[in-house]
């Protein structure tokens, strides 16, 4: 025990017969104090570390759902978390930094939003068809279908 | 609109294969389009016009197809008499 433990004990030990008993359950209280302290520490420890996993599981699911593959991006320079944070948190996909090249990021593309590693085929519509004789030297009656292949060794033939 | 009186056997052929391939995609078309109306509207004349050749080829030539040997005017089953498609001398692996 220090000195001020020690000084605090006098000051509180007021009984008549001046006997240690008072110090004693100083000491006593002084113990039980510390270890709630301890215990609410570690409680609250337990407590930051079920929040920062329970965070971490959503950004996972969150991240997983996210359709925009620019929220992985990270802007170079910018030490703002929003940088690198999903888009799927915020409709607001312009870096608050000013300073940040992600601020001037805005989303022009017709693909933005949509997953990585998917095929897209859009619907087709019905309209005019080539000549039937045509159609079957092409392949296909629907111009719009008819994609003859025009590369030839690394360079376009036609 | 060919002649059907005096058919060309080979263009009669040709146009059959045409009209054919042009029914086989449209069938590809309507598998994803059911109610395109003005497609189905072509799919029925083309589907005609293919009954219609198909006819009048068996008629003059021999049946093509299972489903045209009726079509034939001769006494005898010319689906095994006619040459076959490999056979026609001015149609190499045609089929």
């Amino acid at each position: 025990m220090d000195s001020s433990y020690m000084n605090d004990g006098r000051m509180n030990a007021c009984s008549p017969c001046s006997c240690n008993q008072s110090r004693r359950m100083e000491d006593l209280r002084r113990m039980d104090n510390r270890r709630r302290v301890d215990a609410s520490r570690r409680m609250d420890d337990r407590r930051r570390e079920e929040v920062s996993r329970r965070m971490d599981d959503r950004r996972c699911e969150v991240e997983s759902r996210c359709m925009n593959d620019k929220c992985r991006e990270e802007a170079p320079g910018c030490k703002d978390e929003r940088c690198r944070e999903c888009s799927c948190q915020t409709d607001d996909k312009r870096c608050p930094d000013k300073s940040c090249p992600m601020g001037k990021f805005e989303p022009f593309d017709k693909t933005d939003g949509l997953a990585l590693a998917m095929a897209y085929v859009p619907w087709q519509c019905y309209q005019d068809t080539f000549d039937l004789r045509k159609g079957l030297h092409v392949g296909t009656i629907f111009p719009e279908l008819c994609k003859p292949f025009c590369g030839k060794r690394g360079v376009r033939q036609c | 609109m060919l002649d059907l009186c005096q058919p060309n056997q080979k263009e009669l052929l040709d146009r059959i294969d045409e009209v054919s391939f042009a029914v086989y995609d449209m069938l590809l078309y309507l598998d994803t389009h059911p109610c395109d109306q003005r497609a189905l509207d072509d799919t029925r004349k083309l589907v005609e016009e293919r009954k219609l050749l198909l006819e009048t080829y068996a008629k003059f030539f021999g049946p093509l197809t299972a489903d045209s040997t009726a079509d034939s005017c001769s006494d005898s089953w010319l689906w095994v008499l006619q040459p076959w498609p490999w056979e026609l001398p001015d149609k190499k692996g045609r089929c």
